[in-house]
């Protein structure tokens, strides 16, 4: 068998105590690694930007994405505080900092 | 680390929410599962103690004194990594987290307990996590 990281599905059922995830969501994930996660939910919100600084990683991440998913997910490959809002303003309703404080 | 939270502050709605998670400082703990049992083994360690996840914690704190946030809610859960063998475990920490290391006695007592003829067994990493709601405060 292959390494399998939280098959239990506890780290998305935290996730869903602590923030109600809908379909109107704007989410920014910050530190997205591979997108393990960002796969996980980004099917139940409006839209999501997946930051992380290693390009690698962030090429991992757009070639793991399925195809259905590619509409609501973008994935920059930048660090938090180089990030720049296109708009300037304000935007997002969650920010999920995940693993990368 | 707190500018960080700073410059995320400033991304956020101000009705929106910053979700952290991130591991405890504590090291986790590594079985071994043979059937329904689950036994011991040890610790992962780390070369640096796991100060990166206390320097976290310290973080939020400061962005919470700063009056940048609030704390609303606190839990923990536990995330846990399955691997078939000490190889698997071994090859997946080499790639994802180059600083932790199972130590001798750990990989002997791994290897002590994987050595039952009984075929379903696997290596559990269990790591304690520590997940935060914060709400933006106005600036």
């Amino acid at each position: 068998m292959a390494v399998v990281l939280d098959p239990e599905g506890e780290e998305l059922r935290a996730l869903a105590a602590f923030v109600e995830v809908s379909s109107g969501l704007q989410v920014l994930e910050v530190g997205c690694g591979d997108g393990r996660l960002t796969r996980r939910y980004a099917a139940q919100v409006a839209r999501v930007t997946a930051i992380d600084p290693d390009g690698d990683d962030i090429l991992h991440a757009q070639d793991k994405l399925p195809d259905e998913l590619r509409d609501r997910v973008e994935f920059q490959a930048v660090g938090i505080e180089e990030y720049r809002l296109s708009s300037g303003a304000p935007s997002f309703d969650l920010v999920l900092l995940a693993w990368s404080l | 680390m707190v500018h960080a939270l700073a410059k995320i502050h400033s991304l956020l709605q101000p009705t929106g929410v910053l979700v952290d998670i991130h591991p405890t400082p504590e090291p986790p703990a590594i079985q071994v599962r043979v059937g329904s049992e689950i036994h011991a083994a040890g610790w992962l360690r780390e070369a640096d103690d796991y100060v990166e996840y206390e320097e976290a914690d310290r973080a939020i704190d400061d962005a919470i004194e700063l009056g940048m946030f609030v704390l609303e809610r606190q839990g923990q859960f536990d995330f846990t990594t399955h691997a078939g063998t000490l190889r698997e475990l071994k090859d997946h920490l080499e790639a994802e987290w180059q600083e932790a290391f199972i130590e001798d006695t750990t990989i002997l007592a791994i290897e002590d307990l994987l050595r039952t003829p009984q075929q379903d067994k696997e290596i559990l990493l269990r790591e304690s996590v520590r997940i935060s709601r914060l709400r933006p405060l106005p600036r």
